[in-house]
């Protein structure tokens, strides 16, 4: 077979598949694009939101509230910082490592996308110490304070409080830290094949 | 640009380059081309804005096409259903194609090379010159033509099967 003989007849080929493939297809583009969109800024709105509500709510109840013991007060403080430190934490993220850059050469790309790939695996790998962490430990600190203060309660349910409590906390981390790392690793294949691009081009029959 | 002009804009690419983005498609995804396809329409769309006129706009939207045909196997799900090296099952890709203009042997040959190689084959075939396949790639002239003469002595040699 030789590549020259073939042009012809594959360029017809798709040609003819593009006429009625494309033409449909770019109808529903302009529509999706706004959709699209509208996901992102919806996204971000909910994040803000949930951070602002999380913040007022605590904000008042430590302010307004019944007094409260210190730790607890520790926590309602932990649990303040970690919502604010997220939404920062994810907009620095998302603002470092906006869209990848379609339009430029190939090779470039593929060593861009590969950065951004890393730094995303770092954060997914990561989300204990930046996200769950930070929350779940204001939320045991809370919950250490709020159980402290109440000194009726038998000593059998006052630890099985304690203990189901943490539990309970300790859980949802494995949950979030799996399910993320799941993610990770479900990157790690399609950068290795980036980086593969890459170094093919950069060869014996590269640059 | 208004959306007016834009979008005529984007037509007329479309119009020039269906053939291309169709290649490319079909090359890079299997049973969900027509989704990659739709993909990279909206790439095009999207980059129109950021497009500077450096370049031809035929050899931009070119890249924004390949560019985003690779990130597309980023998700596990759509790598499961990526064209890989070795596969035999065309027909799916294919589309029903008898075989008779070598299309078909061509897009088997397509499946047994890297993404690097298979998107200079599409270039090539799309009679795409030296300096645009450079500019689309980021791969100096030079380097491009002996991996194109690679190529062409590979499909001399390749049987149906190899991988």
């Amino acid at each position: 077979m030789n590549l020259d003989d073939l042009k012809a007849g594959w360029q017809q080929r798709h040609n003819d598949l593009g006429k009625d493939r494309v033409g449909d297809l770019a109808a529903d583009v302009v529509a999706r694009t706004a959709s699209l969109e509208a996901k992102i800024w919806r996204r971000d709105v909910v994040e803000a939101v949930a951070a602002v509500i999380v913040l007022c709510a605590f904000g008042a109840f430590l302010w307004f509230g019944p007094p409260m013991p210190v730790v607890m007060k520790i926590g309602v403080v932990i649990i303040m910082l970690s919502a604010i430190e997220i939404v920062v934490v994810m907009h620095w993220a998302r603002r470092r490592d906006a869209e990848p850059n379609q339009d430029a050469p190939f090779v470039e790309f593929c060593a861009t996308e590969k950065v951004r790939l890393d730094r995303q695996i770092h954060l997914l790998r990561n989300i204990t110490w930046w996200y769950s962490g930070p929350l779940l430990l204001g939320c045991c600190v809370m919950m250490f304070g709020v159980l402290s203060s109440v000194r009726e309660l038998p000593a059998l349910i006052f630890y099985g409080f304690h203990a189901a409590f943490y539990a309970c906390f300790l859980a949802v981390g494995i949950i979030l830290y799996r399910h993320n790392a799941r993610a990770a690793d479900g990157l790690v294949a399609f950068r290795d094949e980036l980086v593969e691009i890459v170094r093919s081009v950069e060869g014996p029959y590269g640059n | 640009m208004s959306d007016l002009n834009k979008k005529s804009e984007f037509e007329e690419l479309l119009g020039r380059n269906r053939g291309r983005l169709s290649a490319i498609s079909r090359s890079y995804a299997r049973s969900d081309a027509d989704d990659l396809l739709q993909e990279i329409l909206l790439q095009i769309w999207r980059g129109m804005d950021r497009f500077e006129r450096r370049s031809s706009i035929d050899t931009w939207c070119y890249r924004v096409a390949l560019n985003t045909a690779i990130s597309w196997q980023k998700t596990a799900g759509r790598r499961k259903l990526r064209v890989r090296p070795g596969d035999s099952d065309v027909d799916q890709i294919a589309g029903g194609d008898d075989g008779r203009d070598g299309t078909e042997l061509l897009r088997q040959f397509l499946q047994t090379l890297s993404d690097t190689d298979r998107a200079l084959t599409l270039m090539y075939l799309d009679d795409m010159s030296g300096n645009e396949m450079a500019e689309v790639t980021g791969i100096s002239a030079g380097a491009l033509r002996v991996r194109i003469h690679r190529i062409k002595c590979r499909l001399a040699e390749w049987k149906v099967g190899d991988t």
